[in-house]
């Protein structure tokens, strides 16, 4: 288990000593007085031991999962209003990552267990893009780090591997990326803000499943291995993923999804739902249901400001069962869904189950490479339980004076065994930024999508990567 | 910087100072000099008039260069300043990505080749074999190495594993190959009495060199240096059961490699103990 105890500054900042097993604070942590950030690089030299902390929960999966096709890999982006200079950017990260233990780590594999062990060796080298948004992380051409930071022209991406964090966790990196970069690059800004992280981040790298972990009571959430509608059709060339963004207005996205009565993430799965209700079933009945995943952020729910991992899975189901139903009907039996998965009691639920099985007595002395197996055999039959998933990262604030300089944000998602399309959605200023990956070439979903959008009153923008030009 | 901006700026100066012909060669120059430049300056220029067109079909401002809606296929309308005006004020600025394919069907096609002219080696070793040689299958060994030396080249390449683990595997493999060598040219015996303990020497040697490069993190081998014990005892063992004839380059393998591992266990000290507990932590 994580070893680590929290101790509030004045700065607000939480601050993570890293203890051995034994629970002894290690060689190079500053006691509570100490205010202000520890300089990593000041702990690197003063600690003799490499730190090192176990996967969470849902960490586990990824490195046995992960392949090329199905790296794992998110990327959050950001997009300036000027062009990146990669000289500034390279020193921003050394600069940023110094403060950020979590991401300075490799994986490394145990007898019994995957872990995460202090990596020292340089940070990867800032590149211009030139791979597909959410490419394998090759962790041998990375120096052993499990991100990498790469621009193109106006546009900052952070790819990371879904082992070390969550949207959350890398959303927090980006944004202080930015900001240093921004300091780097514009010192004016240095008159109102200071040169160092954001007071009131967390930098909490607690376990929150196994904190929070309490038994269920009698309740099934297993993952069932039904299958669900899976998007087909000619697929783009292999390696290649295709990317759709679509920009829309706040407000008026706000104004549809309360018309209809339902929050704005239910009306974007919902719409999501309806489009593969038209386009795949061409409005049939089914005996198999679409079922698209919405990763909930567990951290409000439970008090948590973890860096790492800390979602939990729910599913909006629809099952037509009869014909044609109406877009309407559609978007209130989605909703209706995902408010009943929705409670404190299911989230409870799911992670009591997703973490009974890494505290089971007898499952953990079982040698790393036979669990490997078990875990690959249990996702490859639960893969095509799923047709999609749509998350949602959540509102990016950034402070005034680097909001000039940042014009849009972007999140995207790799894909998975079965999904063939996923959506990632945020939003920044007055615009939410809602991005298909695909490896499809027929785009009839996403297009049945925004036209339901535009039909609404939402005016549309749309952008791609250009893979179907 | 705006390429526009730039030419400006030069035709200014140009005017002032009656050096029209000279700045204009220094210019050709150094655009000859930098192919990039000059094509990200034509990309800077792209962004000074956005690509904002609108989709008459799907209803939509479509923010790519193309000519067609990404979604539709519908031929896009160019909309008048106003609306363009409007567009980018409510969107903001595109934001393209370069066209990685090329890089793709490059890296794609160079193993491709290895594998084509591998593929043609090993067709005109089995004619040549079975023309010139027929009574000794040489040709079934070279191919077999072959496929091996291809594997570890799709390993070390494509696999992200680190070097104890490439290196680790490797070994393992090499020694399963000279023993089917040996197996398949009359079993002598001479893989496990000689070749096997020879490559764990070596290995010993290597995993010794690359603690000493690798200082700060010369523990992550002790995993790789026990296996490598293991399979020395192993054929140790092989000596004593009565398998092997001669056991005295395997008692030089046990020897060598045990008293690796015992100064790695007393020089590494807590380093060692530390690296254990991580492997091994349940």
């Amino acid at each position: 288990m994580v070893q680590g105890c929290r101790v509030p500054t004045d700065y607000g900042i939480t601050r993570m000593f890293y203890s051995n097993h034994e629970g002894t604070v290690r060689q190079g942590c500053r006691t509570p007085s100490d205010y202000g950030i520890i300089s990593s690089m000041a702990l690197k030299k003063k600690r003799k031991q490499p730190a090192w902390e176990k996967l969470d929960n849902t960490a586990l999966l990824f490195p046995v999962i992960a392949t090329e096709g199905m790296s794992n890999v998110y990327r959050l982006s950001a997009c300036m209003t000027e062009e990146i200079d990669p000289e500034a950017l390279a020193e921003a990260q050394e600069k940023v990552l110094s403060q950020f233990l979590g991401f300075r780590m490799r994986l490394r594999a145990g007898f019994f267990w995957y872990y995460f062990e202090e990596n020292d060796r340089p940070l990867p080298e800032v590149r211009e893009e030139n791979d597909f948004p959410g490419a394998y992380i090759n962790k041998s051409r990375n120096n052993q780090y499990l991100f990498r930071i790469t621009y193109y022209r106006k546009r900052i991406n952070l790819e990371v591997f879904h082992a070390l964090t969550d949207g959350f966790g890398g959303l927090v990196l980006l944004k202080e990326l930015v900001y240093q970069y921004l300091r780097i690059k514009h010192p004016e800004i240095l008159e109102v803000e200071k040169d160092k992280i954001s007071s009131g981040i967390f930098l909490d790298k607690e376990d929150s499943y196994l904190k929070n972990f309490k038994r269920a009571k009698g309740r099934d959430v297993a993952y069932k291995s039904k299958k669900a509608i899976t998007l087909k059709g000619e697929k783009l060339p292999k390696g290649q993923l295709g990317v759709v963004h679509g920009i829309l207005p706040f407000a008026q996205l706000k104004t549809a999804a309360k018309a209809h009565g339902i929050t704005l993430n239910q009306y974007l799965v919902g719409t999501f739902v309806y489009a593969i209700y038209r386009e795949v079933l061409k409005g049939d009945p089914s005996d198999v249901p679409i079922n698209c995943c919405v990763p909930v952020d567990l951290r409000s729910y439970y008090d948590s400001h973890t860096m790492k991992n800390f979602f939990a899975m729910v599913s909006a189901i629809f099952k037509p069962e009869k014909d044609e139903y109406s877009y309407e009907e559609v978007l209130a039996i989605v909703a209706e869904s995902l408010k009943s998965q929705t409670t404190p009691e299911h989230l409870n639920d799911i992670l009591s189950y997703n973490v009974s099985n890494e505290t089971n007595k007898f499952l953990r002395p079982i040698p790393l490479f036979i669990k490997n197996i078990a875990i690959k055999k249990v996702y490859d039959a639960t893969a095509y339980g799923t047709t999609s998933t749509v998350t949602n990262v959540g509102r990016i604030e950034l402070r005034e004076p680097y909001r000039p300089y940042v014009e849009n944000f972007y999140a995207m998602l790799s894909m998975s065994k079965g999904q063939n399309v996923k959506g990632a959605v945020l939003s920044y200023n007055d615009k939410m930024i809602i991005t298909f990956t695909t490896i499809l070439a027929d785009l009839s979903v996403l297009r049945r999508f925004f036209k339901c959008l535009t039909a609404d009153g939402v005016e549309c923008a749309i952008e791609t990567n250009g893979v179907w030009d | 910087m705006s390429h526009g901006r730039w030419c400006g700026m030069c035709h200014r100066d140009q005017r002032s100072m009656g050096l029209k012909n000279k700045n204009n060669e220094k210019e050709n120059k150094a655009s000859a000099k930098s192919g990039e430049t000059k094509e990200r300056e034509e990309l800077t220029q792209q962004d000074a008039e956005p690509a904002v067109k609108r989709c008459p079909q799907c209803n939509m401002a479509i923010l790519d260069a193309g000519e067609t809606c990404p979604l539709c296929h519908c031929v896009l309308e160019e909309p008048d300043e106003e609306r363009r005006a409007k567009i980018h004020a409510m969107y903001g600025n595109a934001s393209p990505y370069p066209d990685v394919r090329r890089k793709q069907r490059w890296a794609r096609f160079a193993l491709r080749l290895i594998f084509f002219i591998m593929f043609i080696a090993a067709v005109a070793m089995l004619v040549i074999n079975r023309y010139a040689n027929p009574g000794f299958k040489w040709s079934v060994i070279a191919v077999a190495g072959e496929l091996y030396a291809y594997s570890l080249l799709v390993y070390w390449v494509k696999h992200d594993s680190g070097f104890a683990m490439k290196i680790g595997l490797q070994l393992l493999l090499t020694i399963a190959m000279l023993y089917l060598i040996d197996r398949l040219t009359g079993d002598y015996g001479w893989a496990l009495q000689w070749a096997i303990p020879g490559v764990i020497l070596l290995g010993d040697l290597v995993v010794f060199f690359l603690m000493m490069l690798n200082r700060s993190r010369w523990h992550s081998y002790l995993v790789l240096l026990i296996v490598m014990g293991l399979c020395s005892v192993a054929i140790v063992g092989l000596y004593f059961a009565g398998l092997l004839k001669n056991g005295i380059l395997a008692m030089i393998c046990v020897a060598v490699t045990g008293l690796f591992l015992l100064a790695t266990f007393i020089f590494g000290d807590r380093k060692i103990t530390m690296e254990l507990k991580r492997r091994f932590h349940i």
